[in-house]
């Protein structure tokens, strides 16, 4: 089923073209975290399906919460002089990484065949 | 994966899609966009060739100029042969500011109710676009290889104006002009005449309901008079030094 965020992407790449949507650079900081936090999400999502436990509410909001709480703390740490987007950076950064790796292995451990039961089938 | 949930996985991944594109969009566009107005590269390429094609017709110029100039050096210890040579620069101006008479070979133009009635049947009529169209025809004819026009004998130049009045009434250089058979003479390339004239002939009929009618004049006996209004410029000041 990975084929469905990468098709779902291509989409919006292509509505984004499409309707040539821009964004003022002042405000390009706050959407380039909110991308990381939606990046981290989908991931996140892609993981929970491998893993069977994926639920579309958890999914769906912790898209949205995240994005907007990201984006909300880069603003807030303008307005007080303080770079709180980095810690949105860190924590969503290690959390992609996280499931980058996990989707990795799952994805691996699926793909080879179990070793036990070639050997045995082989043989009979 | 059931089947709301690959919905929302899509959903998703379309947002994140176009927000990427946002993103890349915003950082990506030219800063220049941001700080001043929108400049169109086409509209400033047109502006550098019209530029560079104005300092041709000004080197031209200038080496024509430079020209005359040495001209009149080489004969500055004679007198007579330096009048000589003013006069023939004055003949040659004149001729081209269209002051003086041109007779040469050339096309001799009537615009008259058509000879054949059939042709003026059932055609609604628009006197008004009288001045209109024979602006159109003169500037056909010079388009068309014509050096010298007169519209009802009166010289077309820069300084010369073709404007309806009323719907009997068009002036032709300030004059009034007989709108119902009007004579055009037209000194040039007759054959390139006659192709320009052609194309305005259906606009006549159609809207003047009038036949225009086209004689070759080859004994070279066409003769266009001189402007003959006063030529005066009130505001006008020819370009000096200074304000070069």
């Amino acid at each position: 089923m990975i084929w469905i965020p990468v098709v779902g992407l291509f989409l919006g790449v292509l509505i984004g073209f499409t309707f040539d949507l821009t964004v003022s650079l002042q405000y390009s900081s706050y959407l380039s975290i909110a991308i990381l936090a939606a990046l981290d999400t989908v991931f996140g999502g892609i993981r929970a399906s491998l893993e069977r436990h994926f639920d579309s509410g958890v999914f769906i909001s912790g898209f949205f919460f995240n994005t907007l709480l990201a984006a909300l703390l880069a603003f807030i740490g303008v307005q007080l002089g303080v770079d709180l987007y980095l810690a949105a950076v860190f924590a969503f950064g290690v959390r992609l990484f996280n499931n980058i790796a996990s989707i990795r292995r799952l994805v691996v451990s699926r793909t080879r065949p179990p070793s036990g039961g070639q050997a045995v089938g082989r043989h009979e | 994966m059931k089947v709301n949930h690959r919905v929302t996985m899509f959903f998703v991944s379309v947002l994140l899609g176009a927000m990427l594109t946002v993103q890349f969009t915003a950082l990506n566009r030219p800063k220049a966009e941001d700080v001043e107005p929108y400049v169109d590269n086409l509209q400033l390429t047109a502006e550098l060739s019209q530029e560079r094609e104005r300092n041709r017709y000004f080197e031209s110029d200038l080496k024509r100029l430079e020209n005359q100039i040495r001209m009149f050096e080489s004969k500055s210890d004679n007198h007579a042969a330096i009048a000589k040579a003013i006069e023939d620069e004055l003949a040659k101006t004149k001729r081209l500011a269209g002051t003086t008479d041109m007779v040469s070979n050339g096309l001799l133009i009537t615009i008259e109710p058509p000879s054949n009635a059939s042709l003026a049947v059932g055609t609604a009529t628009y006197p008004m676009l009288l001045g209109e169209l024979l602006y159109q025809l003169c500037q056909t004819l010079n388009s068309n290889g014509a050096q010298a026009v007169a519209v009802e004998n009166h010289r077309l130049t820069s300084l010369s104006s073709i404007r309806t009045i009323s719907e009997v009434i068009t002036n032709v250089n300030r004059t009034a002009i007989n709108t119902q058979t009007i004579t055009i003479k037209a000194i040039g390339n007759i054959e390139q005449m006659k192709i320009g004239l052609n194309t305005m002939k259906p606009t006549f009929i159609e809207y003047l309901g009038k036949e225009i009618k086209a004689q070759e004049v080859t004994n070279g006996a066409l003769k266009v008079p001189a402007y003959d209004k006063p030529v005066d410029f009130t505001y006008a000041k020819p370009e000096g030094d200074k304000n070069l």
